[in-house]
């Protein structure tokens, strides 16, 4: 298999304030994994993905990106990710239908080099994936937090990207679309090949159908399979307490790091 | 009928209702994207930094100076907030850019005072914008008003993809590739710009009214920003046209009562909205 994303010591300093945020992460994703990327808060979670999108410039060692270095080569890396950002960072006050929503990052990318017919059918037919063809017109702030994040995953499909990256896509989602979006985000890397990278706080219910965990808390705690990350010793690193975890009936192990009472 | 019928034949009526057309349009799109963007507050800060930049061209230009070069620099200072208030805007996305407009604000402000006691025999210009009368709205304020709302529409005309995604979402714009930060700051100077070039017919204490009150009333009811904008607009020329013609029976200043009948669409809306939310759902 090919490598797709790679990091080699990758950290970052913010200035203001000053504050370490992420340090010495190497790791590799191949074309096709599934990979949820995990961590306390304040982890560094999101500032690895503005790292893999070339929104920050590394303060230490580097990333690639299809062997293109995301801070020096932006608009090439840009041009093969998807990416869904957190529900809260949008501002659903904009009166935006979920169409428009999806067609700004179609224009953005298609404008000039498709006609206008056929931008519009890839929009609707990002709506259909997310099974939100029917409410293409419905205004984005009137959809359930589920449909808005659907709609989000539709704008980052659109694209048709080589590598989906979600920064919290189950955040705020009902049950319905949280099944949805799962699926969706398994067929994807399973079936058409596109590497998915999800920023998760609660991994369990993807753990059956993830390829890797990247397990932060600023330094890298671990990155590998599932069973071999989601140890009581490595969690404990991460959390800096003990995590508890449970194995299901398939085997899989499901730490709960969600909130837990004393 | 007769008197009301002289009344908007006469040549200060035309140019005010011209005028009226052209605030609609600068409401429709400028005020509706600093409504969306929560940034409504930045159209008071540039309308009172633009009263420093008149009195500055006042003090350079000597009293008699002409009014373009006093609408351009309050323009000038109008937009020159506006840019300090997008710099502080670019960290935070589309939150957090009252610190900066309010200094600037404050800044402009302080030194509009300053600037006037320098120039007490042409105090009276300046102030005048601060109040503003579309009666008395010159062929020169016009051509003015005219020219620089056609740039604001091409402006939009051209970036109105770009100015709709960094609205709704900045980081995901940049991610996408799109240079967020340039068309930040193009949106918040024709924000700016919108803003000075209305002070000579609505003034820089009830600019507000009529540029962000109308987007605010429109975003009540309006389920996408087409609507937006076309009952922005309806509101603003509505309440300027309705201003006029009262103002031909009772002596009323026409910008004021304009600004007056913006403002409470807005209080009505709310009204209406409470009330809706009060009436009991119809039980099946």
């Amino acid at each position: 298999m090919t490598e797709i994303i790679t990091t080699q010591n990758l950290g970052y300093v913010y200035t203001q304030p000053p504050r370490r945020a992420l340090e010495n992460v190497t790791f590799s994703v191949e074309r096709g994994q599934f990979v949820a990327i995990m961590g306390p808060n304040g982890s560094g979670k999101t500032t690895l993905v503005k790292l893999l999108l070339g929104l920050l410039k590394p303060t230490e060692g580097d990333a690639t990106v299809r062997g293109a270095c995301p801070a020096q080569q932006r608009h090439t890396v840009q041009q093969c990710i998807g990416y869904v950002p957190q529900h809260e960072a949008v501002n659903s006050q904009v009166p935006v239908t979920a169409r428009d929503v999806v067609h700004m990052a179609a224009a953005c990318r298609y404008e000039g080099a498709l006609p206008r017919k056929e931008i519009n059918r890839r929009v609707y037919a990002a709506l259909d994936m997310v099974e939100l063809g029917d409410m293409a017109n419905h205004p984005f702030r009137a959809l359930s937090g589920g449909q808005q994040q659907r709609a989000l995953i539709a704008r980052a499909l659109v694209v048709d990207p080589v590598i989906l990256i979600a920064d919290e896509p189950f955040s705020g989602v009902d049950a319905v679309s949280h099944q949805t979006i799962l699926n969706l985000l398994h067929t994807l890397s399973h079936e058409k090949e596109v590497t998915v990278l999800a920023v998760v706080h609660d991994i369990n219910p993807m753990v059956h159908f993830l390829d890797r965990v990247l397990l932060l808390n600023t330094q890298m705690v671990a990155f590998g399979l599932p069973a071999d990350v989601l140890t009581s010793d490595v969690l404990r690193e991460a959390y800096g307490k003990a995590v508890p975890i449970l194995t299901c009936e398939a085997g899989f192990l499901h730490p709960i790091t969600g909130a837990q009472h004393d | 009928m007769t008197e009301l019928m002289e009344y908007f034949s006469s040549p200060f009526v035309h140019r005010a209702l011209l005028g009226i057309v052209l605030i609609a349009v600068n409401a429709a799109l400028t005020g509706a994207f600093a409504a969306f963007r929560s940034a409504t507050f930045l159209i008071s800060g540039a309308a009172h930094a633009a009263l420093a930049g008149a009195a500055l061209a006042l003090v350079i230009g000597g009293a008699l100076v002409s009014d373009v070069y006093l609408i351009l620099g309050a323009a000038a200072f109008g937009v020159a907030l506006s840019l300090l208030a997008a710099s502080n805007s670019g960290r935070s996305g589309w939150r957090g850019v009252d610190n900066a407009i309010g200094v600037g604000f404050a800044f402009s402000m302080a030194l509009a005072v300053l600037l006037i006691s320098l120039i007490p025999q042409a105090s009276s210009r300046v102030w005048g914008i601060l109040i503003g009368d579309l009666l008395l709205l010159s062929p020169t304020d016009l051509t003015v008003l005219t020219t620089m709302t056609v740039l604001v529409v091409v402006c939009f005309i051209i970036s109105w993809r770009p100015f709709l995604f960094i609205t709704f979402d900045t980081e995901g714009a940049q991610a996408f590739g799109l240079r967020a930060g340039l068309y930040n700051y193009l949106l918040f100077a024709l924000i700016g710009l919108s803003t000075s070039i209305l002070l000579k017919g609505v003034g820089a204490i009830v600019v507000f009214a009529m540029l962000a009150a109308p987007a605010a009333t429109a975003m009540l009811f309006a389920a996408s920003v087409r609507r937006t904008m076309v009952y922005a607009f309806l509101i603003a020329f509505g309440s300027g046209l309705i201003a006029l013609v009262i103002s031909a029976y009772l002596n009323f200043s026409v910008s004021a009562l304009a600004a007056m009948l913006a403002s409470g669409s807005y209080l009505l809306g709310r009204t209406i909205i409470y009330l809706r939310q009060r009436r009991p759902a119809h039980s099946l």
